[in-house]
C-alpha cells in the first residue's frame, strides 16, 4: 500500500525556518500499528523519497497517542532566503504519499 | 484561586477575529483574554525590514472588537504584535489601540514591552563572553553567535518568556499588556504561572490556546478556543457550536509546528508531553493532564535576526511551445553562460523555478516532468537594484529570442504577462541570527513602560 492511502492527514510545515515538519495522522489505530511495526517508515527511506542525504532527516518519530508520526527534514534552503521555494514549507509532504509500506 | 478562565480570540491578531465567538466566550466570564500577533512564519524579509505581513484595518478591526469589552469588563488583554514585533511596530499598534478607546471613549492603562534587542546591548554580551549557541543544526548559520553576526543584522529581536510579562502585571497593574516578540505560550501562561498553577498544564494549555481554534474540529487559526486551568488538570473547548474538541484534534495539535511531539524546549527547560493524557468530558470538551514543565536550571532567550542579503529582481514567463518545453534545461544553461560572458563580476545569483515541472519541490519532487505549459520564474539578487534589475532584462531578451536546437518560434520564445516585464521585488533578507542567549536574569534586555490611554485625555 502506499503511505497516501492509509492517512488521515499528511502535511508539511516549517517547525522553524530552517526545518520543515511533516506530520502523517494515520485513519485508524489498526493502520497505525500495523505501519509501526512493518519498520517500513525509516529516516533512510524517506530520505530516499526526497532524495536528499540521510542527515537531514533529523527526526522519525511515532506518536501513539495521536496515531501521527512526526518527521523533521533539515531545509536546504531556508525559508524566505534566496532561492527559497516555499517560505512556508506546506508543499513539501507530497514525496511521502507514493512511500510503499 | 481554584480554577482560571482564559479566552483565546483566534490564533492571531490580524487573521479575523470572529465577534459570534468571542461574545459567547465573554459569556463564561474569562480572567484573561491572551492572543499572539508575532510570528518569523512569513520569513526574512519582514524582520530585515522592521515591516508586518499584515492589513493594518484588519488588526484595528480586531483590537476594537476585543480591546473595549476586555476594558470595560476588567478582563485583561495580553497580547503581542505584530509581524517580527520591532519596536516601530509595536508602537504602530499602540497608535491604533490608542485610536480605538479615543473612539470609544474608554481609557485603560497599557503596559508596553519591547522585545527588540539593541547591538550595544549584544555586543556587550559577547564581549563579556556569553556563548548563544545555534537553535538548529543548519550550515547557514554560524554555530555560536559572532560579533559580526550582530553588525550586519538590521533587526534583532528576542522572545521574551513569561517572566517580563508577570513582572510588568506586578509592577503596573495594567488592563492591557502590549508586547513586541515574545514567546506565543509566554502571552497566555504568564497569569496562570504568576498564581501558582502548576506549570506544566500552564505551558501546554497556552500551547494549544496560542493557535485560536486550530485544535478544534473542523480546525482554524480564525476561530477562538476557551479552556479552564485548574490544579491539575484544564479542559479546553471553543465557544463556536460549529466546532468542537476531541482526544484526536486536541492530541494532534501537539504535533503542529515542531519537531518532537513529547518535547518542546521552553526558556529555563521544557515541556514534557510524555505522560499527558487526553479524555473527552463531553461532546465538545477535552480533558487534558499529566502534562509537566522540566526546570534545567538555567535561562535562555531565543534571539532571532536578519540581514541583507542584496536587492532582488523577479520575472515571470510562460512557455507552451513543445520544442521549447523539451530543451529547457538547455535554453536556461546556454542563457546563463552568456549572462556570465556580458556581466563578468560574480556578484549576483540567479534561480529558476519551473512551475509545471519542479517548481515546488526542486531536487526532491518524484516526478520531475513538464507539463504539456510550464511557468518559469526567475529569480535575480544582486548587491544593487540595478545591478539585479539589469542581469533580468537581459536574461528576458537572451531567452526570448535564444536558437536553440529545433526551434521554429523565432519572432519569440516565451509569453510575458507583465509590462514592465521585470519586475523591482525590492531588498532581500535572510535570517542571519537564530541563536539562544543565555541571561541570569530573564528580564534584562526588555524595556517596559506604562502609558495612559487615550493619549491627552481629559475626563
Amino acid at each position: 500500500m502506499k503511505l497516501g492511502e492509509l492517512v488521515k492527514v499528511l502535511r508539511s510545515k516549517n517547525a522553524d525556518p530552517f526545518t520543515v515538519t511533516v506530520d502523517i495522522v494515520f485513519r485508524d489505530e489498526e493502520t497505525y500499528r500495523r505501519v509501526k511495526a512493518s519498520g517500513r517508515l525509516t529516516a533512510a527511506r524517506v530520505a530516499k523519497a526526497y532524495r536528499i542525504p540521510e542527515e537531514r532527516v533529523l527526526k522519525v518519530i511515532f506518536y501513539d497517542q495521536a496515531l501521527a508520526v512526526k518527521i523533521a527534514i533539515l531545509r536546504e534552503t531556508p525559508a524566505g532566503h534566496p532561492g527559497c521555494r516555499d517560505v512556508y514549507g506546506c508543499q513539501q509532504h507530497v514525496p511521502l504519499l507514493d512511500l510503499e509500506i | 484561586m481554584k480554577e482560571l478562565k482564559v479566552y483565546a480570540p483566534a490564533g492571531h491578531l490580524g487573521h479575523g477575529v470572529p465577534r459570534d465567538s468571542l461574545l459567547r466566550a465573554l459569556r463564561l466570564e474569562p480572567d484573561f483574554i491572551a492572543l499572539q500577533g508575532t510570528s518569523m512564519d512569513p520569513g526574512p524579509y519582514y524582520l530585515g525590514s522592521a515591516t508586518m505581513p499584515h492589513s493594518l484595518e484588519v488588526i484595528k478591526r480586531d483590537l476594537s472588537l476585543i480591546v473595549p469589552e476586555a476594558v470595560e469588563r476588567g478582563i485583561p488583554f495580553i497580547f503581542s504584535a505584530t509581524g517580527p514585533g520591532t519596536d516601530n511596530l509595536v508602537e504602530l499598534v499602540l497608535r491604533v489601540l490608542d485610536e480605538i478607546l479615543r473612539e470609544k471613549g474608554v481609557r485603560a492603562r497599557v503596559a508596553v514591552l519591547s522585545g527588540e534587542l539593541s547591538k550595544e546591548y549584544l555586543r556587550r554580551k559577547l564581549e563579556e563572553g556569553v556563548e548563544a549557541r545555534r537553535l538548529t543544526p543548519h550550515p547557514s548559520l554560524p554555530e555560536t553567535l559572532r560579533l559580526r553576526d550582530v553588525e550586519e543584522a538590521t533587526h534583532i529581536v528576542a522572545q521574551m518568556g513569561p517572566e517580563p510579562i508577570i513582572d510588568a502585571i506586578k509592577r503596573f497593574r495594567p488592563d492591557i499588556v502590549l508586547t513586541g516578540r515574545a514567546l506565543d505560550v509566554a502571552l497566555f501562561s504568564a497569569i496562570p504561572i504568576m498564581m501558582g498553577f502548576d506549570k506544566g498544564l500552564a505551558m501546554h494549555m497556552a500551547k494549544i490556546l496560542e493557535c485560536g481554534s486550530l485544535a478544534a474540529d473542523p480546525p482554524t487559526t480564525s476561530d477562538g478556543m476557551f479552556a479552564v486551568l485548574r490544579r491539575d488538570h484544564f479542559l479546553v473547548f471553543p465557544p463556536n457550536p460549529k466546532r468542537r474538541a476531541t482526544v484526536a484534534s486536541v492530541a494532534a495539535h501537539s504535533l503542529y509546528e515542531r519537531t518532537d511531539p513529547f518535547m518542546e524546549a521552553g526558556p529555563d527547560g521544557y515541556l514534557d508531553l510524555g505522560n499527558t493524557t487526553y479524555e473527552q468530558v463531553d461532546e465538545r470538551t477535552v480533558k487534558v493532564s499529566g502534562s509537566r514543565y522540566v526546570e534545567l536550571g538555567r535561562y535562555t532567550v531565543k534571539v532571532e535576526g536578519a540581514r541583507l542579503a542584496g536587492h532582488r529582481a523577479v520575472m515571470v514567463m510562460g512557455a507552451r511551445d513543445p520544442a521549447f518545453i523539451s530543451s529547457l534545461d538547455y535554453i536556461l544553461e546556454e542563457s546563463m553562460r552568456r549572462v556570465r560572458q556580458v556581466f563578468g563580476r560574480q556578484d549576483y545569483r540567479v534561480y529558476f523555478r519551473i512551475y509545471g515541472r519542479d517548481g515546488v519541490m526542486g531536487g526532491s519532487e518524484p516526478l520531475p516532468r513538464p507539463a504539456h505549459e510550464v511557468g518559469i520564474l526567475v529569480e535575480v539578487v544582486a548587491p544593487s537594484r540595478e545591478r539585479a534589475l539589469g542581469v533580468a532584462l537581459f536574461l528576458r531578451s537572451t531567452i526570448l529570442h535564444l536558437d536553440f536546437p529545433g526551434c521554429i518560434t523565432t519572432a519569440g520564445n516565451v509569453a510575458f504577462p507583465f509590462s514592465p516585464v521585470v519586475l523591482d521585488g525590492g531588498p532581500v533578507y535572510e535570517f542571519n541570527i537564530w541563536h539562544a542567549l543565555p541571561l541570569d536574569n530573564p528580564l534584562e534586555p526588555f524595556k517596559q513602560k506604562l502609558v495612559e490611554l487615550p493619549r491627552g485625555w481629559r475626563a
